[in-house]
């Protein structure tokens, strides 16, 4: 049996009204009060896809044994680089073997579901034991754009193995198709799509109906079989006349979260598979749809092994971690929309030095310290001589791993001086469970969240982007454990 | 078996310019100003001087690297110059260098200068650098100085229980005693008298350290020209003032990495200090020590110094700093010249001008409104870097 | 009998500079909000940062002394004018507070209470 094993989810933590937006922009287009309700999850100064996508696939991997592990595939139509593959950073990040297969899928919103089903006949195929799949987006619209109102940030990731399968694969239909309802050329940061009425009526009103038909067809299964129909489509009057067209009842058609998130593009229709998984009951038959450039339709089993699968953060936990984030010019400002003054000094040239970088890979990406064979202290950065005064031997470390250990607060500070795309500037000491300490950045908290002892977790961000080189460095930050009501 | 520099070497002169904002004098300027005055305070020559330690710590402006600037600046007469770099230390280094020459008996007259033009950045501030290593610039969060020192507050009012209304006065007191002091210092750049309260009423700059704890960039040049004490009184200095202590202290990586540093003191000052006070000779340093310049660049540190140094009991400098204790006619005051609040910092200068304070001090120069009563022993301090690893310079002089 | 929490509060002359060594702040408004039936009395205030060894920055805030317990009754021995006043330590009306000054004064997010 060849299925899902687990998933995982990422949603980041600031919500931006819609109605904030329009406040902001309603004058250069008013028809947005249209799609002014509700809001939209933003990802922080420090986050990207890669970084989301990242965070989704911790989320998926927890308790697992990453070891076995054998590829991983990320799908974004938001990649920070378009060559230093994405899916190798995450890699890195997650500390998997070096023997491992990775790819990037782009191009198109479909990308996150092409990957899984990649990694699905992967395994099936017995090329591999268990892919990691993790898919994300950044979206981002012109100000004042519709597109702007609608899109939203987030990721996903699913575990694709043999064993323990949670959701068994029956079976895919896709469909490959050059309709651009709306592109990105290789050298612009903005989409731009065509008549919304023409992507309703030849896109989402041919294409989605067609696929699941081909689906259907292939496996044999009456669509009311379906517990629930997982379709992305941002017009939620097109999915009221599909769900109509379809003879679907209402309350099998997995909700968009649409005004709680808004729409994660290749992520979403993942992002909308986890939710449902995380409801899901054995035997309950999972019919996932997504669009773009064609479709990818996917049939999914939820098996008895889902009962005993242990909880993830996931869309649910993910989604009550909320912050307000309620200026619109910060949201400006942190996806670099507008130029900022960040003072001179902050214009010091910083030198990214590939061999220092590849170097220092595991520390860097993985978080990964030394801990001395001798005594047994764990230290950070990795050391050749020990740190512990009373023991001091020299090159007797092993590799130790910090990401996943939680950690405590030894120091802080709320600094207004340094250069910050959110000031404060939030750092302090940290002390990791089991022992060693660094100081880090903390991120999505306030001053007020820091306190001497507070209990953190840490999370892999972008530590800076040098505009210069378009150069995305990232590390790891520390962010406040919260009690969520 | 060695037995330190305590009075093996006489401080023969100093001198020490105007800090500030020199924007007329480029660092050569002020390498010129210092040496005109060291020099007519020694009452030798020029051709005298055998070697000299030269102290810069900033390459990305000021002078230059290496000895070169120095040598080529006074048009000295091709002798040994070391330039000396130890972060906020530099200019205690230089001094060392020349000190131990001297002790060593390879030299009878060195010369010890340093210096720092900052102001020409153009935007007010120390150019960023990867001060910590190629690795840090990758790993280390994007800090600055008063956010990496109030760490060291939040530590240590965390640790003692101090109600944060009651530290932020005792570190508003420590800054109003030294603006207080500075206000009577015709060298120091910043002459306003400031009122703790004024201090208490500015916003925050790095929580829980507020504006007035911004250390300020500055440009300036101190020197030293030392020999032996025979060769001193020689030369008509009849009681001349002597090196009683030179200790340098470095982290060692525990505090930043181990578990057993408190994050609430400044384990490199409570080192240095022991080191200096056993080479002079000093069991109490609370009875002995008649003055300090300690490096406040922020006032926490300079409350922990208090502490580090032994001076007040762990966990109660606030009560001695309440009561005065730390003023001008305070028992042991501390920043007779104004310290680092009223004089910026050109971190190469810094460690000399500390000392010219205390020298001149001990010779009784200043005016009876600024000075110290019968002082004996006169410390300086220094500490470059971040409360976790850093450089600490404990000096000791007296006579 | 004063509460731990009561103290004199001095009002700083407004639009007058305090100069440290790298730039200066002053006051250049005061005013009171009703909250919870008191009156909270704030001070706004700017400050900036021309030279220090981390660069130069500019400060926008707002320090709240805390609510009136009796306004202007005396003056010190340097003939400044002083009020009594409670400090306001509890966190939920220090967040509310907190927003209500937001909306009123939209930038100053340095909102300070005494502590």
């Amino acid at each position: 049996m060849v299925g899902i094993v687990s998933y995982g989810a990422y949603v980041p933590r600031y919500r931006l009204k819609r109605m904030a937006i329009f406040q902001a922009m309603g004058w250069i287009n008013p028809a947005n009060i249209m799609l002014a309700q509700g809001e939209k999850a933003v990802a922080n100064s420090d986050e990207d896809s890669l970084t989301m996508a990242a965070a989704a696939s911790i989320d998926c991997v927890e308790g697992f044994d990453r070891s076995q592990v054998e590829g991983l595939f990320f799908a974004s139509t938001t990649m920070p680089y378009l060559e230093r593959q994405n899916a190798g950073i995450i890699a890195g990040a997650l500390n998997l073997r070096e023997d491992v297969r990775s790819a990037d899928f782009s191009g198109a919103l479909k990308s996150g579901t092409s990957a899984l089903i990649s990694a699905l006949e992967g395994v099936g195929s017995k090329n591999a034991r268990q892919i990691l799949v993790c898919m994300a987006d950044c979206r981002l619209g012109k100000m004042g754009s519709s597109q702007e109102m609608i899109f939203g940030d987030g990721g996903a990731a699913f575990l694709v193995g043999e064993e323990k399968v949670i959701a068994e694969f029956k079976g895919s239909h896709s469909l490959t198709c050059d309709f651009v309802d709306h592109y990105r050329g290789s050298k612009t940061t903005f989409d731009r799509q065509w008549e919304d009425r023409w992507i309703r009526d030849l896109g989402f009103g041919e294409f989605l109906p067609k696929a699941i038909d081909g689906l259907l067809k292939k496996t044999g299964v009456p669509l009311n079989d379906f517990s629930k129909v997982i379709f992305q489509c941002h017009y939620d009057s097109e999915r009221k006349r599909l769900a109509k067209i379809l003879q679907l009842d209402p309350a099998k058609v997995q909700d968009p979260m649409h005004h709680s998130m808004g729409e994660t593009g290749t992520a979403h229709s993942s992002l909308m598979l986890v939710r449902a998984l995380e409801e899901a009951k054995p035997g309950d038959k999972l019919l996932v749809v997504s669009f773009g450039s064609g479709c990818d339709a996917l049939y999914l089993q939820a098996t008895d092994q889902i009962s005993r699968f242990k909880k993830r953060v996931g869309v649910q936990g993910y989604l009550a971690k909320r912050a307000e984030l309620n200026s619109y010019p910060k949201y400006v400002v942190f996806r670099g929309m507008v130029p900022v003054d960040i003072g001179l000094r902050g214009e010091t040239d910083f030198l990214t030095r590939w061999s220092l970088v590849y170097r220092h890979r595991k520390a860097v990406l993985g978080l990964i310290g030394s801990r001395c064979k001798k005594c047994g202290t764990p230290q950070f950065p990795p050391q050749r001589v020990c740190v512990n005064p009373a023991c001091g031997a020299m090159d007797e470390m092993e590799d130790y791993g910090f990401a996943d250990k939680k950690g405590r607060v030894l120091s802080y500070t709320g600094d207004l001086l340094a250069a910050s795309y959110d000031p404060p500037e939030l750092y302090g000491y940290v002390e990791f469970d089991g022992g060693g300490r660094f100081m880090c950045n903390f991120t999505d908290c306030t001053l007020e969240d820091l306190k001497v002892g507070a209990p953190v977790s840490f999370s892999f961000r972008k530590k800076y982007y040098d505009e210069k080189r378009d150069i995305h460095g990232y590390f790891w930050k520390a962010v406040p454990l919260k009690e969520v009501a | 078996m060695a037995t330190g520099i305590r009075d093996k070497v006489a401080i023969l002169g100093m001198g020490c310019t105007k800090f500030g904002e020199r924007w007329e004098s480029a660092g050569e300027d002020l390498i010129v100003e210092a040496f005109r005055e060291v020099l007519n305070d020694a009452g030798i020559e020029k051709k005298e001087i055998q070697a000299a330690w030269f102290g810069t710590h900033i390459d990305e402006v000021n002078v230059g690297k290496g000895g070169t600037p120095l040598a080529t600046t006074l048009k000295l007469p091709y002798i040994p110059v070391t330039r000396t770099e130890n972060y906020c230390a530099t200019g205690t280094e230089a001094f060392r260098g020349a000190c131990y020459a001297v002790a060593a008996g390879v030299y009878d007259i060195c010369l010890a200068l340093g210096v720092e033009k900052l102001k020409d950045t153009g935007y007010g501030g120390l150019p960023a650098t990867a001060a910590f290593g190629q690795m840090h610039a990758l790993i280390g969060p994007n800090a600055t100085a008063p956010g990496l020192f109030a760490q060291l507050a939040t530590g240590y009012f965390s640790k003692y229980k101090i109600d944060p209304a009651q530290g932020k006065k005792a570190l508003a007191h420590i800054s109003a005693k030294s603006h207080a002091n500075g206000a009577l210092n015709p060298k120091a750049h910043l002459r306003r008298p400031v009122s703790e309260e004024q201090i208490i009423n500015a916003p925050m700059i790095a929580y829980p350290l507020g504006l007035f704890d911004c250390c300020g960039v500055s440009d300036g040049a101190a020197a030293a020209i030392v020999t032996t004490p025979e060769i001193a009184r020689s030369l008509k200095k009849t009681d001349p003032i002597l090196v009683k202590a030179l200790a340098i202290c470095v982290s060692s990586g525990e505090e930043a990495l181990y578990n057993t540093w408190d994050g609430a003191h400044l384990e490199t000052t409570y080192r240095a200090g022991q080191m200096a006070f056993r080479e002079a000779g000093i069991q109490n340093p609370r009875e002995e020590i008649s003055m300090m310049e300690v490096h406040d660049c922020f006032s926490i540190t300079e409350l922990s110094v208090y502490e580090d140094l032994q001076i007040s009991p762990r966990g109660k400098a606030i009560d001695d700093i309440m009561n005065g204790f730390f003023d001008l006619k305070g028992k042991i005051p501390c920043q007779p010249d104004g310290g680092l609040k009223c004089f910026g910092h050109p971190i190469g200068a810094s460690g000399l001008r500390m000392l010219y304070e205390m020298y001149s001090q001990l010779l009784e120069r200043w005016p009876e409104e600024r000075r110290v009563k019968n002082p004996r022993f006169g410390l300086t301090h220094n500490l470059g870097g971040i409360p976790s690893t850093n450089v600490c310079s404990v000096a000791i002089i007296g006579r | 009998m004063r509460q731990p929490n009561m103290s004199d509060y001095t009002h700083p002359e407004l639009n007058k500079r305090v100069e440290f060594f790298g730039g200066g702040y002053s006051f250049i408004e005061e005013g009171k909000i009703a909250f919870r039936g008191k009156e909270v009395l704030y001070s706004v205030g700017v400050a900036n940062i021309e030279s220090s060894c981390c660069g130069p920055r500019g400060c926008a805030f707002i320090k709240i002394p805390g609510t009136i317990l009796s306004w202007k009754k005396r003056m010190d021995e340097q003939g400044q004018v002083l009020s009594e006043v409670e400090r306001i330590v509890d966190e939920e009306s220090q967040r509310e507070i907190r927003k209500i000054l937001e909306a009123k004064f939209p930038g100053f997010y340095q909102i300070e209470f005494s502590e």
